[in-house]
């Protein structure tokens, strides 16, 4: 027979058949669906991590007393600064600020908007491009997730946050975040910092925590001793301690994932396997008139192999085209908050496109493998049958 | 018969040019560039996870003993005698 031939017979087959197909396509595309956008989700938020860890400092010195941490002394700046081979030694000052109401809270960060570095990193991520507002007095800039909350609570434009003292400062909206950067944005408010003292009660000696960089990587153990050498009661972390924390995080709740999907694919391979057995029993006639009209054993298995071969294709492209448009340009609604978390403020992610070929060759590995099996092993179990045996 | 798998084909073909339109012309580079000059400018590596008050956003990192267990800690950590 040639290939033309064989192929107008095989598509005849299918469209004959469809009804048949159906359902398999429907519920391979929807497992394959589930796992490419957990994958895809998982792989985003990790690129996101990692690249946007790049900027951040090698070293951050708290205090600690009874396992938790407590302010700071403005003293220890110089005392780090005078360390050799230490850079970029940043004071913060941050807090989360309880929303009773809602039991919901913001993440406040304090920033020296005089600086010029500042004022040109808040030119290229807030909305708004007069910069000048901002100085004028008590303004903040706040993340989307925080400017939905606030519009859905009357604070549309302003929050009147309370200090610890209970007097309440009054501070406006000066604008909102973009939205790409919501994966770090979303509960964030931003301010200036002595703005931020007096919210939260941190003395003008004090500081929330130090950051600082060391640029020669031989030097950080030395570094970590002289600073336990200098303060006894500190907890120092380093970028490659939260680097391996993000990914054992995403790894695990990936790989967890993972293992669901294939104790759901094993289930459903099964499943077909008695579906097709089932199916092929009662084409045993068919396939009997096939080999009777001289098709041999390897021309069913191939007739059967392109069938298989096409469903199973049209199945993992219709998962993977799905999963990539529920994630990338939906902003995978669900199955984001099983990442991000759902019990503070709603999450306004925008996942950047992070696509892994490898990954991708890994799940139609996992799925066309075990589905072409499950349909060709009964087809071939009929097509061995003698012809006379299969007629009758 | 032929038609109406022109038509599927039509149509997948379409999806993964979309896809692959989509792929190609997200501007990454200013997403990344934007996330970065963010974390930049606050030095916490905290993400936006959704958290309860009380629950830390990001949690100590412990080398695991297996790692096919990342939840078992080493069974020689002295964490408990040791404030980290």
């Amino acid at each position: 027979m040639s290939n033309s031939a064989f192929f107008r017979f095989l598509l005849l087959l299918v469209y004959r058949y469809k009804s048949k197909h159906i359902g398999a396509v429907l519920i391979s595309s929807l497992i394959v669906a589930l796992l490419s956008a957990v994958l895809f989700i998982s792989a985003s938020i990790q690129h996101e991590t990692l690249s946007s860890l790049t900027q951040q400092p090698d070293f951050v010195v708290q205090k600690i007393r009874g396992g938790e941490r407590v302010d700071v002394s403005l003293e220890w700046l110089d005392e780090i600064r005078e360390i050799n081979g230490v850079t970029a030694v940043t004071p913060r000052v941050y807090g989360n600020y309880y929303f009773t109401p809602n039991e919901e809270h913001f993440l406040l960060y304090g920033v020296d908007l005089f600086d010029e570095q500042s004022h040109k990193i808040i030119t290229e991520i807030v909305e708004k491009t007069d910069i000048k507002g901002l100085l004028s007095n008590n303004q903040m800039i706040i993340g989307e997730g925080v400017r939905d909350f606030l519009k859905t609570n009357y604070y549309d434009g302003f929050y009147n946050f309370k200090n610890p003292d209970g007097e309440i400062i009054k501070v406006t909206t000066y604008g909102t975040f973009k939205k790409e950067t919501s994966i770090i944005s979303n509960e964030m408010i931003i301010m200036e910092i002595d703005l931020l003292r007096s919210i939260l009660g941190v003395e003008e000696t004090m500081l929330t925590d130090i950051a600082f960089s060391v640029p020669n990587e031989a030097e950080w153990d030395n570094i970590i001793t002289k600073l336990h050498l200098l303060h006894y009661d500190i907890r120092v972390i380093t970028k490659e301690e939260i680097a391996k924390a993000y990914q054992n995080l995403y790894n695990y709740k990936g790989g967890l994932f993972l293992l669901l999907y294939l104790i759901v694919i094993l289930t459903f391979i099964l499943i077909l396997y008695q579906r097709y057995s089932m199916v092929y029993s009662s084409e045993k006639k068919e396939i009997g008139i096939l080999r009777a009209v001289g098709w041999s054993i390897k021309d069913i298995i191939k007739l059967k192999f392109f069938e298989s071969l096409f469903i199973a294709l049209l199945a993992y492209f219709s998962g993977v085209i799905a999963a990539y448009y529920y994630v990338f340009v939906f902003g995978a609604p669900l199955l984001g908050g099983l990442f991000l978390g759902t019990e503070n403020l709603g999450n306004h992610i925008v996942f950047a496109p992070v696509v892994d070929f490898g990954l991708l060759g890994s799940i139609f590995l996992f799925f066309v493998v075990p589905f072409m099996a499950a349909v060709l092993i009964p087809a071939w179990k009929i097509a061995v049958t003698e012809p006379t045996e299969a007629m009758k | 018969m032929i038609k109406s798998f022109m038509v599927v084909i039509l149509f997948f073909v379409l999806a993964l040019a979309s896809v692959t339109g989509h792929i190609l012309f997200y501007k990454s580079d200013e997403h990344t560039a934007k996330v970065q000059a963010l974390s930049k400018l606050i030095t916490l590596p905290t993400l936006a996870f959704s958290t309860a008050y009380f629950s830390s956003n990001i949690h100590h990192y412990t080398p695991s003993a297996n790692p096919a267990y990342p939840e078992l800690i080493p069974i020689d950590t002295l964490d408990f005698v040791y404030v980290k």
